[in-house]
């Protein structure tokens, strides 16, 4: 346990659990929203239990996925300087973790949506003669203020942090409703893999 | 007992497993040589959507596949042979079941299972003496081999022989090879409208796996071949894990390969490309169809250039053909090995029709080739006799000894049969992908062939609400390029036919005909 003393400097056990569980939260939403869509599409093709088998992977996957980003995260926590408390720091990478989730949520949103870009973006960009600095410089802006903003907020103002932790206690409890998902997910998968 | 099981051994024992599951595999049927030390193998190869019509063996002026000419030198070579179907569901579940599309009802896009309680109507089912393997590049097969897990040792997962699998999802998921990798697809790959399960590993893997087929690209100029958007594969893997693995599987086996190529993308291997640019072929002129093109003049440039795509698609199987089949002979596995080689069925790049997901059942998208090489065979053999997909599961039962089952709709082909071909006989295929799969069928395309003369039946289509049901019938052995229809409501051959064609959908709908 010494050796992994590095990554719970910083960190209580209750951090450790909620920033687990906040990792899991959206992507775990995000994947059964999307599996449910193919749902019908599966129990059509051939039959309902094998529509589940399909729900059953997705989660089993989004928890591998929670796994893997989670670990990320606690390793970019340990950027934040030491003499942070842990509920800090806490709610500086969970709230951050939120919103990079949002994009990649309204990048794929926007996908699905299919919406045309608009003819007025297109006309600006032709017009400023430099149309893929101008998107980059544009991305990067957005990222930086809906990242900062909130983050400075969190940094400046106890009581924000106060409501970002309480905010994340409830997605917590949430959040354990998926991992009782994948035990059941992964009891699926074991019964359709565990033929004679 | 002894002490209980401490954290630490569990999770020894539990890195133990996966090797463990993984080196047992080749054990798994230590009985069957032991049982059948003189039975011989059954090898099918099964080359998507290949029509008899663009194969040089089969008259085509284009030499496409002069492997396939080599190797029927030494089989008996079917010079007409039809699918049970259109496309890869209803033509291989006629393949694998011996029943026509109407019977194991596997004819609809959104329904693409053999009929409950005929699962154990299959081919495998009967080779239980046999260790039987199932592998397919095109994921329609998938739902078949899950109905058919019962009888088949082996069920090979499509993705383990693509380009970019990185996750050896057979290994981890054994007896799940349609529904995990679909989900591990749609977890990964983005869909029509670019949505992934995952929200942040999807770029990196679909980035990584991009990098391995940019790596191909210059062996493979119009694109590496592919099954979907992003299932890259090439057939160079398919055939190597063959040749490697046909003399390790357990003695007998029956195993059935079904390798994607010439299916669309057209996208040859370096050296075939433009092999047919400067040959001058031009195909014959034809008539439109009232089904294709939206009513439009086929555009001939385009069918031109399709075709020449597909055709130097055809090489490239044929040449990895050849190295499966010398490496076989090398080997000496072909001495004790039915060599069965067809297509599920065939494609069209004329009268304006592209592809073979088409209400017309002319000749390119249904006349299919059929070889098959006896162990020990040096002379060819020519069969002209009509043959349909559905007649080789009783020519396998028959050759190895078994019983054929009344529920077959197909017969023994000659020259295997005891009894010479009756000219009498009637073969069917159906276009039905918009029918419901269990009610009776509307809209649909029947086709019959007796002897010399093939009808086409086209009927519940928009198109014909005014006209009434359509019949075509073309004489295959004058016209076989079917340029001419003679269909006559007068006529002798017309009136028998179409009488036997109401007949026989009569008979197919009844158990529809009620609710």
């Amino acid at each position: 346990m010494k050796r992994l003393s590095f990554l719970t400097r910083g960190y209580t056990k209750k951090s450790l659990y909620q920033l687990f569980m906040l990792c899991a939260f959206p992507i775990h939403v995000w994947a059964f929203l999307m599996a449910f869509r193919d749902f019908g599409w599966v129990a059509e093709r051939t039959n309902v239990w094998d529509a589940l088998g399909l729900l059953s992977y997705a989660m089993a996957f989004a928890m591998l996925e929670s796994i893997g980003v989670f670990l990320i995260v606690v390793l970019l926590g340990l950027l934040v300087p030491s003499e942070w408390g842990a509920d800090k720091r806490l709610a500086l990478l969970g709230i951050l973790f939120l919103i990079v989730c949002l994009w990649a949520i309204l990048g794929q949103m926007y996908s699905i949506a299919g919406y045309p870009v608009p003819k007025w973006v297109v006309n600006f960009l032709v017009w400023t003669e430099h149309p893929l600095r101008m998107l980059w410089g544009g991305a990067f802006l957005l990222a930086v203020v809906s990242a900062a903003l909130p983050a400075l907020w969190i940094l400046k103002r106890e009581k924000a942090k106060g409501m970002i932790i309480d905010m994340f206690d409830r997605i917590s409890l949430l959040s354990a409703i998926y991992v009782f998902f994948d035990l059941v997910g992964i009891i699926i998968i074991a019964i359709r893999n565990l033929r004679v | 007992m002894g002490k209980a099981l401490n954290k630490r051994d569990f999770l020894k024992l539990l890195a133990a497993l996966p090797p463990s599951i993984y080196f047992s595999k080749p054990f798994q049927r230590p009985d069957l040589l032991l049982q059948n030390p003189d039975a011989k193998n059954v090898l099918i190869i099964v080359f998507d959507t290949l029509s008899a019509k663009n194969i040089s063996l089969y008259g085509y002026p284009r030499e496409t596949m002069p492997n396939l000419a080599r190797i029927a030198e030494k089989g008996t070579v079917y010079h007409n042979h039809f699918a049970g179907g259109n496309w890869t569901v209803p033509g291989t579940a006629s393949l694998l079941t011996g029943t026509y599309p109407w019977t194991h009802r596997a004819f609809n896009d959104e329904y693409r299972t053999i009929l409950e309680g005929r699962e154990r109507n299959n081919i495998f089912h009967f080779f239980d003496q046999y260790y039987r393997i199932g592998y397919s590049h095109n994921s329609n097969l998938y739902p078949f081999f899950d109905q058919f897990a019962p009888d088949l040792e082996q069920i090979k997962s499509r993705k383990d022989l693509f380009i970019s699998n990185i996750l050896a999802l057979h290994e981890l998921f054994p007896h799940d090879n349609d529904i995990a990798p679909i989900t591990w697809d749609r977890m990964m790959t983005e869909a029509e409208k670019g949505s992934t399960y995952s929200l942040f590993f999807a770029p990196f893997y679909q980035r990584y796996s991009q990098k391995i087929v940019d790596d191909l690209r210059d062996d493979f100029p119009r694109g590496v071949p592919r099954t979907g958007e992003d299932n890259y594969f090439i057939l160079e893997d398919g055939m190597n894990w063959l040749i490697s693995q046909a003399g390790a599987f357990p003695r007998p086996f029956l195993g059935y390969f079904h390798f994607l190529p010439p299916h669309r993308p057209y996208n040859t291997r370096r050296e075939f490309v433009n092999v047919f640019s400067n040959d001058y072929y031009v195909d014959k002129p034809r008539p439109g169809l009232y089904a294709s093109n939206e009513g439009k003049p086929p555009n001939f440039r385009y069918q031109g250039a399709q075709r020449q795509f597909y055709d130097e698609f055809i090489l490239y199987a044929d040449a990895e053909l050849g190295r499966l089949y010398d490496s076989l002979e090398q080997s000496g596995i072909l001495e004790n090995t039915w060599l069965i080689f067809t297509s599920d069925h065939g494609e069209m790049c004329e009268r304006g029709v592209f592809g073979h997901r088409t209400p017309v059942l002319y000749q390119p998208v249904i006349h299919i080739p059929l070889v098959i090489l006896e162990p020990g065979q040096t002379k060819r053999q020519d069969v002209f006799t009509p043959t349909s997909a559905v007649d080789v599961l009783p020519t396998l039962l028959k050759i190895t000894g078994q019983e054929i089952p009344g529920w077959a709709e197909g017969t023994v082909l000659p020259p295997f049969a005891d009894t010479a071909p009756d000219p009498e006989r009637s073969l069917y295929a159906l276009e039905a992908t918009n029918s419901e799969a269990h009610a009776v069928l509307n809209p649909a395309t029947a086709m019959l062939v007796k002897d010399r003369y093939k009808l086409t039946y086209y009927f519940g289509y928009g198109q014909l609400k005014k006209t009434g049901p359509l019949f075509e019938l073309y004489d295959l052995e004058s016209d076989p390029e079917e340029l001419n229809n003679v269909y006559a409501a007068s006529s002798e051959i017309s009136r028998e036919l179409r009488n036997e064609m109401l007949t026989k959908i009569e008979e197919v709908d009844k158990p529809y005909r009620n609710g």
